[in-house]
């Protein structure tokens, strides 16, 4: 199993989301919504014909539990959205993945440090379960973040905007 | 003329030997009673008063500096008119060297109580003490009686709020730790359950 980060622009971000999650057909998910809200995501999601009756929500934006299916912790707390997303990773059998959309938004409610600290966590998960992850970011916020960060992922995404199209670089590469 | 004379120096024998007689039952008489008599006065004086001296438990135990409080009773037993009599306190230790003493005057019918106090000197060492009161009439030792207490090394009291106050900080922290950590594996669990849940409730609608 990899970890993959994908920077890309804001407005490319959910048709990043949509490939990814539509390449997971029949496989588990745990989808982390630091920028919308499950229902606008499911929606998104159901709009572009991708199955959601496997991904299994952990909704930071919205407070007041809607859906009994989705779990909601505000992203302040880090250590406790990392123990839902251990919970989650431990209890869903076999293989799965994870989407963190956004890392940038953790930033608006926590230092840098404790967003490296927590995302250095949830990569180790890598090596340990079955489990692939998939962490998104917009280009535009975040920078030093992102440098901080790039060491933990397997690999490195960088959508170009003006032509569409996406770069698979090696983190050697945006390091140096 | 010569029968007569026989007589007569047989009556003054006689009279003679009676008076000696009487003489020495006198003698003997006086003295069986200066025998007895006088021990009884000496011992009728000496108990004429009944002196009781009682430090309370709560003064048994005491520091150097602090001032130890008793009581004297006295007990006038030749029951006479109101006296004045002077009662001498001391300290001494178990060498009877005397630390502290004090003397006052106080009068007294049949039966009375006072209540006194002395200061321990701040330099004496550890160990039993004696309290000794003397009573006294026109300077004369009438009675005494005494009852012992113990000098025990000061202690700091400061040290015993620090201790204290740091124990119930120490216990204030502990209880603080206690009920944050509950609620984080309170919430925890709780966050387990409800994944529990959402997985299985998943899992049961995609089958």
């Amino acid at each position: 199993m990899a970890s993959l980060l994908i920077i890309t622009s804001v407005e490319n971000l959910q048709t990043e989301i949509n490939k990814i999650v539509s390449s997971f057909k029949n496989i588990p998910g745990i989808y982390v919504s630091l920028n919308k809200t499950q229902k606008s995501v499911e929606e998104i999601l159901k709009k572009n014909k991708i199955k959601t009756d496997k991904l299994f929500f952990i909704d930071c934006v919205t407070s007041e539990q809607t859906n009994e299916d989705v779990l909601h912790v505000h992203p302040n707390n880090l250590d406790k959205l990392n123990y839902a997303i251990d919970t989650f990773i431990e209890n869903i059998k076999g293989k799965k993945f994870l989407i963190i959309d956004a890392l940038s938004t953790l930033l608006i409610y926590n230092n840098e440090n404790d967003v490296v600290a927590f995302i250095k966590k949830i990569t180790e998960h890598t090596s340990k379960d079955n489990v692939e992850i998939i962490a998104l970011s917009p280009i535009t916020k975040g920078k030093e973040l992102l440098n901080k960060i790039f060491n933990f992922f397997d690999k490195v995404k960088r959508g170009k905007d003006e032509k569409k199209e996406t770069k698979l670089r090696s983190k050697e590469e945006l390091i140096y | 003329m010569k029968k007569k004379r026989p007589n007569l120096e047989v009556k003054k024998s006689l009279y003679i030997s009676l008076l000696l007689v009487l003489a020495f039952f006198l003698i003997i008489t006086t003295f069986l009673v200066n025998l007895t008599i006088n021990p009884l006065a000496i011992a009728e004086h000496e108990k004429s008063f009944n002196l009781e001296v009682e430090i309370s438990e709560s003064y048994k135990s005491m520091q150097a500096g602090d001032d130890v409080w008793f009581t004297t009773k006295i007990l006038n037993l030749a029951n006479e008119e109101r006296i004045d009599i002077i009662l001498e306190y001391s300290i001494s230790d178990p060498n009877n060297n005397t630390l502290v003493k004090k003397s006052e005057t106080v009068a007294i019918e049949t039966q009375a109580s006072f209540v006194g106090s002395l200061s321990i000197p701040k330099e004496t060492s550890n160990g039993d003490y004696d309290l000794n009161v003397k009573l006294f009439i026109n300077e004369i030792p009438e009675a005494q009686g005494k009852d012992s207490f113990k000098i025990r090394k000061k202690q700091n009291k400061y040290f015993y709020y620090v201790t204290y106050t740091f124990i119930i900080l120490i216990a204030l922290l502990l209880l603080t730790y206690i009920i944050i950590k509950s609620k984080i594996i309170l919430g925890k669990m709780k966050m387990k359950m409800k994944i529990h849940h959402i997985i299985k409730d998943k899992s049961n609608k995609n089958l």
